[in-house]
């Protein structure tokens, strides 16, 4: 039974600024990868956590089953915020604990969407710490981001 | 059939086209199909245009035929030294003769009805285990685009549905989005398949 694997980085040049998001996504047997695909986008005016927040949910939107999967993320905030803050902004109406509304909050709300159908595994990495798949997600992002520079 | 007047426009524009894309080297699509082969493996550029990945595909070892339906896309591809022929997607008759075949945003000009065909003729020009990477533009219909380039346009399930159906096995898939030399962008999709 081959695993899925998601690689997931965001790009953005000036912040806010032109940006993309890259998403490499592995079915793997053993260590062997049996099948692959890649998407990225971009979008002209953005920031470095909506970038990263929307190659996560375009790797969970792009799964048509529901699948048990590992996402493995370069960003901190994205890694934290859906394994832990988003409880609690949940509990409290999509309010942070100082009471403002959480940044971002329509991309929050679409990744957890998206990780309700599936099994969802959270793992972080340093970026640009010579992960091979790490490299290849930011190769991705940076390509989404091409068009609108 | 093929479009006449998308023949055109290529033929008009072909020197831009191929100011257009020209490259620094081979991108990241076309280098995994290029390591997915043998050196001097012998690879199809279906629809070569003005032969710049067919050169990048001689460069890195490869054996290369080509074919265009436009006639100053032929010339501009054999300017670079690519053994390229003029003919539609139709005049592909080889059985079992390639290792590769590499149909970059040529068969998105052919008419829907017509793609079952041209993948079964893939399929059968291909080695047995032979690579294939297919690359159209992603939407639904059909259309022309502002000057003139008629495509026919395939959601990324749809184009491996297709593949699948001519016997081929899909390997990967790639998605992004670009600038066509339309100016406008356009999202597409690259599929990898073997025989």
């Amino acid at each position: 039974m081959a695993r899925l694997f998601a690689y997931t980085d965001g790009a953005c040049s000036g912040n806010p600024g032109p940006g993309g998001w890259g998403v490499l996504l592995q079915a793997k047997d053993g260590e062997t990868v049996v099948k692959e695909r890649s998407i990225s986008g971009g979008e002209p005016d953005t920031t470095n956590n909506r970038m990263e927040l929307l190659a996560a949910i375009n790797a969970l939107e792009k799964l048509v089953k529901a699948s048990r999967i590992t996402v493995i993320t370069d960003s901190a905030y994205v890694k934290n915020g859906v394994t832990s803050w988003i409880h609690g902004w949940k509990r409290n109406g999509w309010k942070t604990s100082a009471k403002k509304p959480v940044k971002n909050v329509e991309l929050w709300q679409r990744l957890d969407e998206a990780q309700r159908r599936h099994d969802v595994t959270w793992e972080w990495v340093k970026g640009h710490a010579g992960h091979p798949e790490n490299e290849r997600a930011d190769e991705l992002a940076r390509e989404g981001m091409a068009p609108y520079k | 059939m093929p479009d006449e007047r998308t023949i055109q426009v290529y033929s008009d524009r072909a020197a831009d086209y191929a100011a257009f894309t020209k490259t620094d080297g081979a991108g990241r699509l076309l280098r995994g199909f290029i390591q997915r082969l043998q050196e001097g493996a012998l690879v199809l550029d279906y629809g070569c245009g003005p032969g710049t990945d067919s050169a990048l595909m001689m460069q890195a070892g490869l054996k290369v035929e080509a074919l265009d339906a436009t006639p100053a896309m032929v010339e501009l591809a054999q300017s670079k030294g690519v053994n390229a022929r003029l003919g539609t997607f139709f005049d592909l008759d080889a059985m079992a003769r390639y290792d590769g075949i590499w149909a970059s945003f040529s068969l998105l000009h052919a008419p829907r009805g017509d793609m079952p065909s041209h993948l079964d003729a893939i399929k059968r020009a291909l080695k047995p285990g032979g690579h294939v990477q297919i690359a159209v533009k992603t939407g639904t219909g059909e259309r022309r685009d502002s000057i003139g380039r008629l495509y026919t346009f395939y959601m990324p399930d749809d184009l491996c549905d297709l593949i699948r159906d001519a016997g081929l096995i899909v390997d990967e898939i790639h998605e992004g989005r670009d600038k066509g030399l339309d100016g406008g962008l356009a999202n597409w999709v690259s599929v990898a398949a073997h025989g």
